[in-house]
C-alpha cells in the first residue's frame, strides 16, 4: 500500500481536560476511499478524537499524518489542507439561508478555480428538499433537513477526508433511513470518511472498518464484518447475547 | 413634523456608533467599552487636520482612518492577549477609554473645540428648519449603514461574519478565521464611530468626555435590540432616537428629561424582555 | 443625570444576571453593565477629567520683597481648561504683573490653583491656599457652583476672598462685617438679582420701545440662572412691584410667552426655539454662562428661528465668538464688558489685556484683574496683610474700576456706579454687527449714537 492511498494515520493521541485524560494513546489510519468508523458508550471519546484531529481541541500525539504531510496544528490551516469536520449537532448558521450555508462551506477552496455551482447542483440533486428550501433561514429546517445541510455543507468543501459526527442524533428511524443512504451515495462517489456513531447497527452498514473505543483507548479494531462477529462487541453493543 | 425629521437623523447618527458595538459583541463577544473613544478620536483627529489648514474632506478622512486605525491597535495590542477572558477586556478596554481620554486632555486641555462644517445654513425640510451640518450628518449616515446593512447580507464577506457571529465554532470548520474577522470588523466598526464623531463635530463640541454619551447610548440601544443583534440595533437606534426627539419636543423641559426617559425604556426594557427587541430570534 | 440613570440600570442588570444567573451570556452583560455603572458614576463626578498641571502655574509674578518688605501672597482659582477659567488666572496676573511694575506697597504673588470646574477641587485649592502655600487672601472662582462650594472653607481659613465670577445672590448669604462671613466679598459680576433686575429694566423700558412685546426666556439649567429667571418671571409682567418701584412701571404691556431650559451640556436647541415661536416669542432672553452660548448663538444665527435674540452669553464675550456663530444682531448684556469708556480704566485695562494675551477679556477676566488691584490697595492703605486689618480695610473700597466705581455694601457685595449712579442700575448692552464687531446700544449715554438693530429675519413692528 503506497503512503498516498493512506489519508491519515495518527500515533499516540492524547488528550487530557485537566486531571481528566480523554484519550490515551490513539493510533488508527485512514486509507483513500475508506470509511472509518468509531464506536463506542457515551463519554469514550469519540467527538473528542474528531475535535482532536480538527485542531479545536488541544492534543499531543507522536505523529499525525494526513494526505502525507504532518497534520497542521491550526484549525484553519487544517480546514485548508482538506480535513473538513462535520460537527456533531448539525451547527447550522441559523440566521442564513440554505444557500448561504452551502457555498460558506466552498470558502475554504476560494483561492482554487470555482467550483461553487457545480457542486452545488450535485448537493441539491442528493438532498432535493434542500434546493426547495435553498433561500428560507436554515434556523427553520426540520432536525432530518438540518442533518443533510450541514453534510452537504462539509461536502461543499470537497473534503480529502471528511469527519462526521453522529449524523442521526435525535432523528426519526425514516429519517435515519435517508441519512445513512445518502452517506452511503456519498461514500461511493469515492469520499473519504471518518464516521462517529452510536448507533452500531448503522456504523457497520456504511464502514469498512471499525474502531471500538472505549475510556479513552482502541478496544477492538477490525474489519467490519469481524468486528461485528466479536462476541463482546454482540454482547456489548448489538444487545445480543 | 419636526419629531419625524429630527427623530430620523438623530437615530441615523447614534446607529451609526451603535452598529460597530453591537457587531463587535455579536462576533467577537468582546464588549469594548473603548468604543466610544473611536467616536472622540475621529472628531479629534479631524479637528487637529482641520487646525494645520488641510481641506475639510482631508481632515475628515483622516478623522475615519485614524478611528480605524486606532480600532486596529486596540485589538491588536489590547484585546488579542486577553480575549478570552471577558472581564479583563471590560476593564482593559475601560483603562483605554480612560487613557484616551486624559491624552486628549493633556493635548488639547478640556476647552471645547469646533469643527467647521462642510455645509453651513440652514435647509428647510417638510417645513422643519434645521442646519444644514445636521442634515449632512444624518444623511452620509443613513447611506453607510445602508451600505454596512447591504455588505453584511448581500456579499460573501457579509456572510462570513454573520456566520462567526451566529457560530464561531462552526466557522472555524468551514475555514474562516474568527479572529480575523473580529481585527477587521473591529476596525470597522471603529471607523464607523469615528464618522460618527467628524459628522457630529460640527454641531456639537468637542471635549475631551465626549467619549461616554456615545457609549452609553450604543450600550443602551444593544440591550433594547437585544444582545448582538442587528436588525434589534437598527430598530433600536431608530426608537431611541425618535424617543430622543419626542420628548424634547413635547415634554416641559424636555431637553433635560432626554436621558432619563432613555434609560426608564431601558429599565422597562430589562424587567418586560430582557432579551430585548429580537434577542434570542434573530442573532 | 442620565450616568446616574444608566448606573442604576446596570445594577438592576447586574441583580437580575447574578440572580437568574443560568445564562453565560446574561453572565456576561452583568459583569459589563457593572463595570460600565462604574464607569458612568466615576465620569459623573469627573466632568472634566484629571490634566496634568502644576497648581503654581503662572506664579511668576512674583518677586521678592521690594520697599514694603513683605510679599503680598495671593491665591486664584479657577477652571484653566475654558476661557473663563483662563481669563481669571490671567486678569490676576495681569494685576499683579502691573502692581509689582509701579511698585507701590507690597509686592504681590498669585499662587494660581486649577479647580477644573469641580466644587470638590475648588475646596481643595482653598485647603492648599491656606495650609501649603499660606497665601494671605483669595480670589477668582468662576462659575456659582464652585463659588458656593468653597465658602464654608474660606470661613475656616479666615482668609479674606473676593470672589470674582459668581453671580448668584447665595455667594453673599448672611455676609455682614462682623459674623464668619465676614471674609467674602464679591467684586464681580453683579450679583445676578441685580443682574435680573437691568434686564427687566432693559426689556420693560428699552426693548419694548424698538417694538417688542412677546418675550420668552431660553436658560441654562445652572446655579447662577434659576434665581435670575424667577426674579425675570415675576418682574417682566409686573416690574414695578418686583423691583418695589425701583423699575418705573412699562411703557406697554410686556407679555411673558413662555421659559425653556437647557443642560450645559445641550448641542440642539432646535425644540426650545420651537416651542418658543410657537408660543408667539418674538424676543427670546438667554442666559447661560458656560460654552454651551456658542451652540446656542450658531444655531439661532443658522436656523434664524423668527425671534430676537439677547441677554447673559458669557461666550458671547469672546473674541473668537463670532468667527463660529456669525450671530448677526444678537444682543449681549448686562454681564459683559465691552471696550469702552464705561470708565477711565476699562480701555486702558482693555488694550493692556489684549497686549498681553492677544485676545479680548471676558467679564471675570475683568472683575479678578480689580479684586487684584482691590486687596492690594487695602494692603496697602492698612500696612498690614493679617486677615482682620484687610477685611476692614476691604469694607472701604471706593475705586474706580474696570466696571465701574466699586464699592460694597453691609453684604459685602459689589454696587457699581457706573455711569450715572443715579439713573439706577444701567449695565452695559452690546449687539453684534454684520462685521462681527461690538456696538454698544444700552445704555445710550455710552452708545455713541449706534442703536438697536432688528437681527435679520425678524420684523419689528
Amino acid at each position: 500500500m503506497s503512503s498516498t492511498d493512506r489519508v491519515l494515520s495518527v500515533a499516540g493521541l492524547k488528550v487530557s481536560f485537566g486531571k481528566a485524560q480523554v484519550l490515551d494513546g490513539i493510533d488508527l489510519h485512514v486509507d483513500r476511499g475508506e470509511c472509518l468508523a468509531v464506536v463506542g458508550p457515551n463519554g469514550a471519546g469519540k467527538t473528542t478524537l474528531l475535535r482532536a484531529l480538527s485542531r479545536l481541541n488541544e492534543s499531543t500525539s507522536t505523529s499525525i499524518e494526513f494526505d502525507g504531510k504532518p497534520l497542521p496544528d491550526s484549525a484553519y490551516a487544517t480546514v485548508m489542507a482538506g480535513l473538513v469536520h462535520c460537527p456533531e449537532r448539525r451547527r447550522l448558521f441559523p440566521g442564513l439561508t440554505i444557500r448561504d450555508n452551502l457555498e460558506l462551506g466552498a470558502r475554504r477552496l476560494r483561492k482554487q478555480p470555482d467550483t461553487k455551482a457545480e457542486d452545488l447542483e450535485r448537493v441539491f440533486s442528493l438532498f432535493p428538499k434542500l434546493k426547495e428550501r435553498a433561500s428560507q433561514s436554515a434556523g427553520t429546517l426540520s432536525g432530518g433537513e438540518q442533518q443533510q445541510c450541514a453534510i452537504g455543507r462539509s461536502l461543499m468543501g470537497r473534503p480529502t477526508l471528511l469527519l462526521l459526527d453522529e449524523p442521526t442524533l435525535g432523528l426519526s428511524v425514516g429519517v435515519k433511513e435517508a441519512i445513512i443512504g445518502s452517506i452511503q451515495t456519498i461514500k461511493d462517489a469515492g469520499t473519504t470518511m471518518l464516521l462517529v456513531e452510536q448507533d452500531v447497527n448503522f456504523a457497520f452498514r456504511c464502514a469498512d472498518r471499525v474502531i471500538v473505543l472505549e475510556h479513552g483507548q482502541v478496544a477492538r479494531e477490525g474489519p467490519t464484518a469481524q468486528i461485528a462477529a466479536d462476541p463482546y462487541v454482540k454482547q456489548a453493543y448489538l444487545g445480543v447475547a | 413634523m419636526d419629531v419625524l425629521v429630527q427623530g430620523a437623523l438623530t437615530s441615523a447618527v447614534i446607529a451609526l456608533v451603535a452598529l460597530g458595538f453591537s457587531l463587535v459583541y455579536g462576533v467577537g463577544g468582546i464588549v469594548n467599552l473603548a468604543h466610544g473613544s473611536f467616536f472622540m478620536i475621529g472628531a479629534y483627529s479631524a479637528y487637529a487636520m482641520s487646525e494645520t489648514g488641510a481641506p475639510l474632506l482631508v481632515s475628515a478622512v483622516v478623522g475615519v482612518l485614524a478611528a480605524t486605525l486606532a480600532g486596529v491597535l486596540l485589538e491588536r495590542l489590547v484585546i488579542t492577549p486577553i480575549r478570552h477572558q471577558e472581564v479583563a477586556v471590560l476593564i482593559a478596554t475601560l483603562a483605554v477609554a480612560i487613557l484616551v481620554q486624559s491624552g486628549v486632555q493633556f493635548f488639547y486641555g478640556g476647552l471645547e473645540r469646533q469643527l467647521p462644517g462642510f455645509v453651513s445654513g440652514a435647509v428647510t425640510v417638510f417645513g422643519v428648519t434645521l442646519q444644514q451640518t445636521r442634515v449632512l450628518a444624518g444623511l452620509v449616515a443613513l447611506v453607510t449603514i445602508v451600505t454596512v446593512l447591504l455588505v453584511l447580507t448581500r456579499t460573501p464577506t457579509g456572510r462570513m461574519v454573520r456566520a462567526v457571529a451566529q457560530d464561531e465554532e462552526a466557522s472555524r470548520l468551514i475555514g474562516v478565521r474568527p479572529e480575523r474577522v473580529t481585527l477587521y470588523v473591529l476596525a470597522i466598526g471603529a471607523g464607523l464611530a469615528g464618522l460618527a464623531g467628524v459628522l457630529t463635530a460640527p454641531y456639537g463640541v468637542l471635549t475631551p468626555t465626549m467619549w461616554l454619551l456615545p457609549l452609553t447610548q450604543a450600550f443602551a440601544i444593544v440591550i433594547l435590540g437585544g444582545l448582538g443583534s442587528i436588525p434589534g440595533t437598527v430598530l433600536a437606534s431608530v426608537v431611541v432616537g425618535f424617543l430622543d426627539r419626542f420628548v424634547a419636543f413635547n415634554v416641559k423641559d424636555g431637553d433635560i428629561k432626554v436621558g432619563l426617559v432613555t434609560v426608564a425604556v431601558i429599565l422597562a426594557t430589562l424587567v418586560l424582555r430582557p432579551q430585548g427587541f429580537l434577542g434570542k430570534v434573530a442573532r | 443625570m442620565e450616568n446616574v440613570g444608566l448606573g442604576v440600570v446596570a445594577w438592576v442588570t447586574t441583580a437580575r444576571g447574578w440572580y437568574e444567573g443560568e445564562h453565560m451570556l446574561r453572565k456576561k452583560w452583568a459583569v459589563a453593565c457593572t463595570v460600565v455603572a462604574m464607569s458612568a458614576l466615576a465620569a459623573c463626578g469627573e466632568s472634566g477629567g484629571d490634566v496634568a498641571s502644576d497648581p503654581t502655574t503662572g506664579a511668576s509674578a512674583g518677586a521678592s520683597a521690594a520697599g514694603s518688605g513683605e510679599t503680598f501672597k495671593i491665591g486664584v482659582f479657577g477652571p484653566e481648561q475654558i476661557p473663563q477659567g483662563e481669563d481669571v488666572r490671567d486678569g490676576a496676573l495681569l494685576a499683579a504683573k502691573e502692581l509689582n511694575a509701579k511698585g507701590e506697597g507690597p509686592q504681590v504673588e498669585i499662587v494660581f490653583c486649577d479647580s477644573e470646574a469641580k466644587p470638590e477641587k475648588a475646596i481643595a485649592c482653598i485647603t492648599k491656599f491656606a495650609q501649603q502655600d499660606k497665601v494671605q487672601a483669595i480670589s477668582g472662582g468662576f462659575s456659582s457652583a464652585e463659588t458656593l462650594a468653597i465658602l464654608d472653607t474660606v470661613k475656616r481659613a479666615k482668609l479674606p476672598y473676593v470672589s470674582a465670577g459668581a453671580a448668584a445672590p447665595d455667594v453673599v448669604k448672611g455676609v455682614d462685617s462682623t459674623g464668619p462671613g465676614k471674609y467674602i466679598f464679591r467684586i464681580g459680576p453683579v450679583n445676578s438679582l441685580n443682574l435680573a433686575a437691568d434686564m427687566c429694566l432693559t426689556v420693560t423700558t428699552k426693548l419694548t420701545k424698538e417694538g417688542f412685546s412677546k418675550f420668552g426666556i431660553l436658560h441654562e439649567d445652572a446655579a447662577f440662572a434659576l434665581p435670575l429667571v424667577e426674579f425675570l418671571n415675576a418682574c417682566l409682567p409686573n416690574p414695578s412691584a418686583a423691583t418695589k418701584g425701583a423699575i418705573p412701571a412699562a411703557v406697554k404691556g410686556v407679555e411673558l410667552v413662555g421659559t425653556e431650559k437647557h443642560t450645559p451640556a445641550a448641542t440642539d436647541f432646535s425644540a426650545q426655539f420651537k416651542s418658543l415661536k410657537d408660543k408667539g416669542a418674538d424676543f427670546v432672553i438667554e442666559v447661560n454662562s458656560t460654552q454651551v452660548g456658542i451652540q446656542l448663538g450658531k444655531q439661532w444665527a443658522t436656523l434664524k428661528p423668527g425671534f430676537a435674540l439677547g441677554g447673559i452669553n458669557v461666550s458671547g464675550q469672546s473674541s473668537a465668538y463670532f468667527d463660529v456663530t456669525k450671530a448677526v444682531g444678537e444682543l449681549n448684556g448686562p454681564a459683559g464688558i465691552v471696550r469702552a469708556a464705561v470708565s477711565e480704566k476699562t480701555i486702558p485695562f482693555f488694550d493692556a489685556f489684549m497686549a498681553e494675551y492677544k485676545r479680548d477679556p471676558l467679564y471675570n477676566g475683568a472683575a479678578t484683574y480689580d479684586g487684584i488691584y482691590a486687596l492690594h490697595e487695602a494692603a496697602a492703605r492698612a500696612g498690614a496683610l493679617d486677615a482682620d486689618t484687610l477685611v476692614t480695610e476691604l469694607e472701604k473700597t471706593d475705586r474706580v474700576g474696570v466696571s465701574g466705581v466699586e464699592k460694597f455694601n453691609e453684604q459685602h457685595d459689589v454696587i457699581y456706579s457706573a455711569t450715572d449712579p443715579k439713573a439706577g442700575l444701567s449695565l452695559l448692552y452690546f449687539q453684534y454687527q454684520a462685521d462681527g464687531s461690538k456696538k454698544i446700544v444700552y445704555p445710550e449715554s455710552l452708545a455713541d449714537g449706534n442703536t438697536y438693530q432688528a437681527p435679520p429675519g425678524v420684523t419689528l413692528p
